[in-house]
C-alpha cells in the first residue's frame, strides 16, 4: 500500500515538473516568433482583399471596389473631359483654315 | 549762188536722214522690248507652274488630313466616352499619357492657329504682285505658301497620330 502511494506521488511530481517546464517554454516560443520573419497575424479592416491587377481571380473573397491608379475617379473624369474638349478644339482648328482662292492659282488672270 | 544751194540741199539730206535712222532705231529698240518682255513671261510661266501645281496638290493632301482627323476624332471622342465608363481601370501611366496628349493637342492647334496671319498676308502680297506682274516677287510668294503648307501638313499628321494614341488607350 506504502509503495502505492509513493509511486503515485512520484508521478504527481512528475506530472507537476513537466507542467512547469511547459510554462516556462512557452514565453520563449513566442520570443523566437517575434525575431524571425513570420509575419504576426492579426484581423482587422486592413485583412480585406487587394483588387487583383493580375486579371485573375481572388480566391480571398468578393472584390468590392477596383481601381488601378491613384487618381480619383472625378479627376480621371475631368482629365477625361479636357482631352475630348481638346480633341474638337483642334479640329476646329483644322477646319478653319484660311487658304488662297483658286483666282489666285489661275495663270490666266497675271496680265 | 548755185554752190550755196547745193549745201543746203545736202544739209537737208543729211538731217533727214539722221532723223529718219535715229526714228527706225527707236522703233527697232520698241521691239526688242517686246521681245523681251515676251521671254520674260515665258520664262516665268515656266518656273511658276510647278509651284501652282504643288500648291494645289498641298491642298488637296490638307483636305485629306482633315477629314481623316475628323473620323479619328469621332473614333477617339467615343473611345473617350467608353474609358468614362471605368475611370478606376486606367492606370496612373495611361493617365499621365492622357494629359499629355491633351497638352500635345493644344499646342499643335496653337501652331495652326498661327499660320493664318501669315497665310492671310502672303494671299494679300500675292494679289499686288499678280497685278503689278513683279514676276520674281509671285515667285517667292508662292513658295513661302508652299512652306506653309507643309508646316500644316506636319501638324495635321501629328494631330492624326495623337488621335490614334487616344483610340489605342
Amino acid at each position: 500500500m506504502k509503495k502505492i502511494l509513493c509511486v503515485s506521488l512520484a508521478a504527481l511530481l512528475a506530472i507537476l515538473l513537466s507542467a512547469c517546464v511547459n510554462k516556462d517554454q512557452i514565453p520563449s516560443a513566442n520570443a523566437a516568433l517575434q525575431t524571425s520573419n513570420i509575419p504576426e497575424v492579426s484581423i482587422g479592416a486592413s485583412d480585406l482583399p487587394e483588387a487583383d491587377t493580375s486579371g485573375g481571380q481572388s480566391s480571398q473573397g468578393p472584390i468590392i471596389a477596383e481601381s488601378s491608379n491613384t487618381v480619383s475617379d472625378k479627376e480621371t473624369e475631368a482629365i477625361l473631359d479636357e482631352l475630348s474638349a481638346d480633341l474638337e478644339s483642334a479640329l476646329g482648328g483644322a477646319e478653319g483654315l484660311e487658304d488662297i482662292d483658286n483666282t489666285d492659282l489661275d495663270l490666266n488672270n497675271i496680265e | 549762188m548755185k554752190r550755196k544751194l547745193t549745201v543746203i540741199i545736202t544739209a537737208i539730206l543729211v538731217l533727214t536722214l539722221l532723223t529718219g535712222t535715229v526714228a527706225y532705231a527707236d522703233g527697232g529698240s520698241r521691239i526688242g522690248d517686246k521681245i523681251q518682255k515676251a521671254q520674260d513671261r515665258l520664262d516665268f510661266l515656266k518656273a511658276v507652274q510647278p509651284l501652282i501645281d504643288e500648291v494645289k496638290d498641298n491642298r488637296d493632301q490638307i483636305k485629306i488630313k482633315v477629314d481623316q482627323l475628323k473620323n479619328l476624332r469621332q473614333q477617339a471622342k467615343q473611345h473617350i466616352k467608353t474609358l468614362k465608363e471605368n475611370p478606376g481601370a486606367l492606370t496612373d501611366e495611361q493617365i499621365e499619357l492622357i494629359q499629355s496628349l491633351s497638352q500635345q493637342l493644344k499646342d499643335c492647334r496653337n501652331v495652326l492657329k498661327d499660320t493664318n496671319p501669315n497665310m492671310v498676308q502672303q494671299r494679300q502680297n500675292l494679289r499686288e504682285q499678280r497685278r503689278s506682274r513683279n514676276y520674281e516677287a509671285i515667285l517667292t510668294t508662292y513658295g513661302n505658301i508652299i512652306s506653309i503648307q507643309k508646316d500644316r501638313m506636319l501638324d495635321l499628321d501629328k494631330m492624326i497620330s495623337i488621335n490614334q494614341q487616344i483610340i489605342a488607350i
